[in-house]
């Protein structure tokens, strides 16, 4: 049994104002019109309940029939300004990982900074999904990276 | 790889001793003795750690005459790399369609 720990940080930055941007992420048709991730994936229902204690799920199943799950929890949410949720992966009903997410928005100029960090453990099994991603042969300086960001 | 072999990897890592020797085998394969000098420990110390990452796949060595030499194993540090890549080239892709969808003023 095992259970290792990363960290990682993207930035974005958007044209649009931090109100709408913070929309993005709470509106449950604006959220799902754009995250999800595979075109060829089935989703068996995507629900948000956006407020302190709300829940987010869904499953997917891959053209393969294995069912990814997705079920996420809202622990702050300050309007326009920060979201933090805790959320966990399972694969066929199997626990793969579970993160703390935070995301943070930032005025720039007349648009938004976004920044999202995201921790997670990674449970027993996770090297069945990973292996099916794509990215072989990448450098270990992004690897140091990402050891350095823990 | 199996998962238990990506377990080992992240068991091997979880050091900062072990995660300067392997900064440093990044640049270049060494000797223990070379590993040795810029490390506040003594050799036996070191040949404990690079055993732990040999163990864990992260570090492969050889010896040739007197002189053992470790090197990265890098195929089994590009699995982990690999992985966290995707979680977050996934993400990126969905950022990219939330700023398409913004851009776009479909949320107004």
């Amino acid at each position: 049994m095992s259970a290792a720990h990363t960290t990682f940080v993207i930035e974005r930055r958007f044209k649009a104002a931090r109100a709408r941007v913070f929309n993005a992420w709470a509106d449950p048709k604006l959220k799902n019109a754009w995250r999800s991730c595979h075109e060829d994936w089935r989703s068996q229902g995507y629900t948000l309940d956006f407020r302190v204690g709300g829940e987010e799920r869904e499953d997917v199943v891959e053209p393969s029939g294995t069912v990814h799950g997705f079920a996420a929890r809202y622990r702050d949410i300050v309007a326009d300004e920060r979201i933090v949720y805790t959320y966990d992966m399972r694969l066929d009903g199997r626990l793969i990982s579970v993160s703390l997410v935070t995301v943070t928005f930032e005025d720039s100029g007349a648009g938004t900074k976004m920044l999202f960090t995201e921790q997670l453990v990674i449970l027993n099994g996770l090297c069945d999904a990973a292996e099916r991603e794509e990215g072989t042969g990448v450098g270990l300086d992004r690897l140091v990276a990402v050891l350095d960001a823990n | 790889m199996s998962a238990l072999a990506l377990e080992r990897v992240f068991h091997a890592l979880s050091d900062p001793s072990r995660l300067a020797i392997v900064e440093r085998l990044s640049r270049a394969p060494a000797s223990v003795k070379e590993l040795a000098a810029p490390l506040p420990m003594a050799l036996p110390s070191v040949m404990k750690h690079l055993k732990v990452l040999e163990e864990g796949g992260v570090v492969r060595s050889q010896k040739s005459g007197r002189v053992r030499t470790s090197e990265i194993n890098a195929a089994m540090l590009s699995a982990i790399d690999s992985w966290v890549a995707a979680r977050r080239a996934a993400y990126g892709r969905a950022f990219d369609r939330l700023e398409r969808m913004l851009d776009d003023g479909e949320d107004q």
